[in-house]
């Protein structure tokens, strides 16, 4: 039985012209435990919408979020969320932004900080903790986002383009932390992102979605070894892969640039 | 020193307040110097007379100001939460909150008496829709995503509120506070020149009423050290629960 399965999610949004839009028709997914998936798509392909709707922030207009086979309908475990932007609480330490979920599932203070403690650690922000979210780089901030995420101790991940807003270098220091921390955890994670060699270092697995509805156009298998190092980004497999992905989605993008929609 | 500047400016008002006391305006009916009201205030302290206009003053702001706060959040939390009550009640607490309510303070005292609780009822009208107002500008301003993030660890509506929509609206409840703070002194000022028996109002109307101006300015600056003090203090505290702002 898959870890989580996706089954024929649609999902329209109200329009102030009226005619409902398709974001999303008929997705389906079976992701495996512990599995890397990366979705990619043009702007417009409702990969966010789709993010959403498997963390039950959003209900689909049709089709099923099943986790471990069991149908879940509210938001919270088994599954943590990473969101795009800034998402901590600025009145919060960064101690107690972490501890937020197990504070929300009944732990007391203590422990649920102690727990929140060795999570800031694996994300290498253990001398931070009574910083305020403001007092740190953009870069640190989604550190602690993902170890926020990670306390509750989730089964999946699930992350929501977690480096668009930081430079070139940064970003690519995060993915390896991530892959780092996705192989130490052990977590199956579901990542968002619009950039394909990002999508390609991370995954397993890389979900290739079209626009305007979104729909499942493939499902390639990056059959790359791990770890993976930055440079391996420049070997020729690896660029084949972002070359293959780059020209399913490229017609989307080109479209939706002539359209004036980006 | 790291202000010397604002000591400065206080020593010059200092020497310009004597020196218009004793050289320009010399006539004892209409001001006095800074010595006669430091004397004036230290007699009205000794006979115990400042003691218990203070204390009375002191008694219907805090009570009044003390029933606007809770209630005024209690208020505004509703408006923020619920639009179909903001929608019905929001015309009429913006109305309220334009007017100046103090025109109402005779007929408070007609119906509640010269007593304490007119001076009360009027401190809280004063005070109570500016905390209304601002607790509810700061539950609503609060960005979607900082909501959502609480969701997503599955807090449901209660903690939603208590964890991220009231810590979010602090510095904006404590900004209502302060402007709370100058209406509701004026408030008691106001109410109690209208018909008291005690109270710093009081002491003002009455010494101008005798031309002592010793007594009238120490009422004056019994007001003021109060507003600014609380001011300062709310200051503070609007610093202290929402740092990143600054």
């Amino acid at each position: 039985m898959a870890k989580l399965s996706v089954e024929g999610i649609s999902h329209a949004y109200p329009t102030p012209g009226g005619a409902p839009q398709n974001v999303l028709e008929n997705v389906s997914l079976q992701i495996e435990a512990g599995e890397f998936i990366s979705v990619i798509g043009a702007s417009g392909s409702g990969k966010t919408t789709l993010l959403r709707i498997i963390a039950r922030l959003i209900q689909p207009s049709e089709g099923a979020i099943l986790i471990d086979g069991r149908g879940l309908v509210r938001p919270g475990a088994p599954t943590s969320f990473v969101f795009q932007q800034d998402a901590l609480w600025p009145w919060r330490s960064v101690l107690a932004n972490a501890a937020y979920g197990l504070e929300i599932r009944g732990l007391p203070k203590a422990a649920a900080e102690e727990r929140a403690r060795s999570y800031l650690q694996l994300v290498g922000l253990g001398e931070y903790e009574r910083y305020y979210p403001h007092q740190l780089s953009g870069g640190m901030r989604q550190r602690v986002n993902l170890a926020r995420a990670l306390t509750v101790d989730p089964d999946i991940l699930l992350m929501d383009e977690p480096f668009a807003a930081l430079d070139a270098q940064t970003r690519e220091l995060m993915q390896l932390e991530l892959a780092r921390i996705w192989q130490e955890t052990g977590k199956t994670i579901v990542f968002v992102t619009h950039q394909i060699d990002e999508a390609v270092f991370l995954a397993d697995r890389v979900v290739t979605l079209s626009a305007r509805p979104g729909t499942v156009r493939a499902i390639t298998a990056i059959d790359l070894g791990r770890p993976r190092l930055i440079r391996d980004k420049r070997s020729d497999a690896f660029q084949a892969y972002v070359g293959q992905l780059w020209d399913m989605i490229e017609s989307d993008v080109v479209r939706d640039f002539r359209e004036g929609t980006v | 020193m790291r202000n010397w500047r604002a000591l400065v400016s206080i020593a010059v008002a200092v020497a310009l307040w004597q020196f218009i006391a004793t050289y320009v305006v010399t006539s004892h009916l209409v001001f006095a110097s800074l010595t006669a009201i430091a004397a004036q205030a230290w007699t009205l302290a000794l006979n115990g007379k400042l003691w218990t206009n203070v204390r009375i003053s002191g008694t219907e702001f805090v009570l009044g100001y003390a029933a606007a706060v809770v209630l005024g959040m209690v208020l505004g939390i509703a408006l923020a939460l619920s639009r179909g009550f903001r929608q019905f009640a929001e015309p009429w607490i913006n109305a309220l909150y334009a007017t100046p309510m103090i025109a109402l303070a005779p007929i408070f005292i007609v119906t509640l008496g010269i007593g304490i609780y007119s001076k009360i009822a009027i401190v809280f009208i004063e005070a109570f829709f500016p905390i209304a107002v601002t607790t509810s500008v700061g539950i609503r301003s609060t960005e979607k995503v900082l909501i959502e993030a609480a969701e997503s660890f599955g807090a449901n509506r209660l903690q939603v509120i208590r964890t991220v929509l009231l810590p979010h609206s602090y510095s904006f409840i404590i900004a209502g506070m302060r402007i709370a703070v100058a209406r509701g002194l004026a408030g008691v000022l106001i109410s109690e020149i209208f018909g008291s028996v005690a109270g710093v109002g009081n002491m003002i109307w009455f010494s101008a009423e005798s031309y002592d101006m010793p007594t009238l300015f120490t009422g004056v600056f019994i007001l003021a050290g109060t507003s600014i003090t609380l001011m300062a203090l709310l200051a503070r505290m609007e610093k202290k629960v929402a740092p990143w702002r600054s």
